[in-house]
């Protein structure tokens, strides 16, 4: 009776959630307060997925979804992204019958790394996949190791871990259990031999503090590392990216399967590796893996194209308070050809809670941007500028301008690059035309 | 005049772009006509220092870096008298008699002051805040990301402080060439004036006299939305 309640319940939550174009999550929080262990009273199909992560959830998730379809599956996935406990109760509510029973052969799950806990203390995941744990929403979620050790407590119930092997932290999940699967990007084009970035969150081992060397870098602090003390990294890499070309936009993994790339940048390298993997893991045939991702245009709105004016443009998506977000984008931004104006757009630092913190600013990487013009936009263009000041980007390549509305008309010739974040995206997709 | 700058455990205590510290008092002696010798690392040079920076780590990190500090305890305690040395975030804890974690056990700290610091991992402390520079009065920005509550220190850095969802009332310490904050992250930069006292309390000790003044415009204007947006705020979380 619960469950059948629950389902009515959610599902004319979720009607009227539509016709006032609320958020996703309402009805699963109401069902929870009325029926606080709905969850563990659903049926489950043989896959549940779980992916979480500082970077990537969302990309990750989408594809695996899309991968799992190839391979014959009916799947359901939180594709707006409601990842917290209720957003899941009303994503499953919604796709179960009336005793409870899920309606698909695979569940897919973002979950925030926070909330992980919550939510799998009901239900254990078949499959987890961790993608990366980098400093992320500081304000909110203190540091990785802070996540690390919450999200720890959520994927211990999991039957399957599927670790990126290249983050120290991450790979620090599978210390002591034989049920794990690690990814990983082998030396390739775009491996360092130091750390860029402005900081390096991999110089101390997460295991037993002793100091980690590195074969490689791949990105930031990821990488092929090993522990000379405790020997944290001497695990074998099921899945490896062993060649990647960014310039001819496609990667090959164990050394046979070759995905193209709609999206040339390492970051969405390892997301398409985290789904390969998870995909193969859950029983999908390798081949028909390696061709639903290769190629995928992400459809959850992180890459828009527009024209606005005589100018043509790419916004990129980039978490405030992330670093390695901004890094990412600032990377593809630099190496792409012909001239371009960068537009950094930072007015509502999050859209879920206040803040005037702009520290994170410092741990972005600007001085390796390259572009001919810069636009610094928004309520907090001058920490923008402050930053910029700080590296050794000329003076007269910047413009700030705090109002957007005119830096969009500052960008209506040429290419424009914009960088911003969720909660900024639509003041300036707002004032021109998205390609559709 | 040579002004020799350390950033200390710049890997293992730098989560919030504390770094920025050590290069805003660089950027502006050099400015002023002094010359600066900028040294990052994670092992304490033997050389003396003008100014030392310490910045925020996990709290692993921080109990990790109570070693190598009281390996220099003598050292730091001589920075204090003829120097000075700036410690943002959780670093300044370590100073205090005792550091109390909820997970890793009790700590001497270095005895520097009587204060003992108790985190508390269940919970973190996260917020902004608003608070007046105790040498100036000047109306400063903040953020605090830690497990533990200030506690009183009789000479605290910053006075008045108003917050979102903490009791705080005031935070850190300055005594003689100490400087610490719970505050994290380039601390300097978000506040002009607390460079520009940190920066004349320097030239004071060492008898320097400025070329030119730096006057950072940009920041000012920076720090000037800053402090509206969190007034705004805070005044809103009151009512």
């Amino acid at each position: 009776m619960k469950i059948f309640l629950s389902v009515i319940i959610c599902r004319f939550l979720s009607f009227l959630g539509r016709l006032l174009k609320r958020g996703s999550s309402m009805p699963g929080l109401i069902v929870l307060r009325l029926f606080p262990d709905v969850l563990s009273r659903l049926v489950f199909p043989e896959l549940v997925i779980a992916v979480s992560g500082s970077n990537g959830k969302t990309s990750t998730v989408e594809m695996l979804a899309d991968a799992l379809t190839a391979n014959g599956k009916k799947v359901i996935y939180n594709r707006e992204g409601s990842n917290q406990t209720e957003g899941i109760c009303t994503l499953l509510l919604n796709n179960c019958t009336l005793k409870g029973k899920i309606k698909a052969d695979a569940v897919v799950l973002e979950s925030d790394e926070r909330y992980a806990r919550l939510t799998f203390r009901h239900f254990s995941p078949s499959h987890f996949v961790v993608t990366n744990l980098f400093r992320d929403q500081m304000t909110r979620n203190g540091h990785p190791e802070w996540i690390f050790d919450l999200l720890g407590r959520g994927i211990s119930s999991a039957k399957k871990l599927i670790l990126n092997g290249d983050d120290p932290l991450v790979s620090a999940y599978g210390k002591g259990r034989n049920d794990v699967k690690y990814f990983g990007v082998g030396r390739t084009s775009v491996s360092s031999d130091t750390c860029k970035g402005m900081y390096n969150d991999g110089f101390w081992c997460p295991v037993c503090h002793g100091r980690l060397s590195y074969d490689y870098y791949t990105m930031s602090h990821v990488g092929r590392f090993m522990c000379p003390s405790c020997g944290h990294g001497s695990f074998d890499i099921s899945y490896q990216v062993t060649c990647i070309d960014l310039d001819k936009k496609y990667i090959i993994v164990n050394g046979n399967k070759t995905i193209s790339l709609a999206l040339a940048s390492c970051y969405n390298v390892y997301n398409i590796l985290a789904a390969y993997a998870a995909c193969v893991e859950a029983g999908g045939d390798p081949d028909v893996t390696a061709k639903a991702l290769s190629g995928h245009i992400l459809r959850n709105g992180r890459v828009v194209t527009f024209k606005n004016g005589n100018g043509r443009g790419m916004l990129l998506v980039s978490k405030h308070e992330n670093s390695m977000s901004y890094n990412q984008s600032i990377e593809y931004v630099s190496r792409q050809k012909g001239e371009k104006t960068v537009l950094f757009i930072v007015d509502a630092i999050s859209r879920k809670y206040f803040t005037g913190e702009t520290s994170w600013l410092y741990d972005i990487d600007f001085g390796a941007l390259k572009a001919e013009r810069i636009i610094l936009s928004g309520k907090y263009c001058n920490d923008l500028r402050e930053r910029f000041s700080f590296t050794d980007i000329p003076d007269e390549t910047i413009t700030v301008e705090p109002d957007i509305e005119k830096a969009v008309r500052l960008t209506s010739d040429g290419f424009t690059y914009v960088i911003t974040c969720f909660s900024d995206m639509a003041k300036y997709l707002s004032k021109v035309e998205v390609d559709k | 005049m040579i002004f020799r700058i350390l950033h200390y455990l710049p890997e293992t205590m730098s989560l919030y772009g504390d770094y920025a510290n050590a290069s805003a008092l660089a950027r502006l002696i050099d400015f002023e006509g002094g010359h600066v010798e900028l040294i990052r690392s994670e092992t304490f040079p033997d050389n003396r220092f003008d100014a030392v920076f310490i910045g925020s780590g996990t709290e692993r990190n921080s109990f990790y870096m109570l070693d190598a500090l009281a390996e220099n305890r003598d050292a730091l305690m001589e920075q204090t008298a003829s120097g000075i040395l700036f410690a943002t975030g959780n670093s300044w804890e370590m100073f205090g008699k005792t550091v109390s974690d909820s997970v890793l056990g009790t700590r001497q700290g270095l005895g520097f002051f009587d204060f003992e610091v108790t985190r508390d991992r269940s919970v973190r402390v996260v917020t902004d805040v608003l608070a007046d520079y105790s040498p100036t009065g000047e109306r400063s920005a903040g953020f605090i990301n830690g497990c533990s509550l200030t506690c009183e220190t009789g000479s605290p850095m910053f006075r008045n402080c108003v917050c979102s969802g903490f009791k705080i009332k005031n935070d850190g310490i300055i005594s003689r060439g100490f400087y610490g904050t719970s505050f994290s992250g380039p601390v300097l930069i978000r506040n002009p004036h607390v460079l520009r006292n940190v920066a004349d309390a320097l030239y004071n000790i060492k008898g320097f006299t400025p070329e030119r003044r730096f006057s950072d415009e940009t920041q000012s204007a920076a720090l000037s939305v800053t402090l509206s947006e969190l007034e705004k705020r805070l005044k809103k979380t009151k009512k």
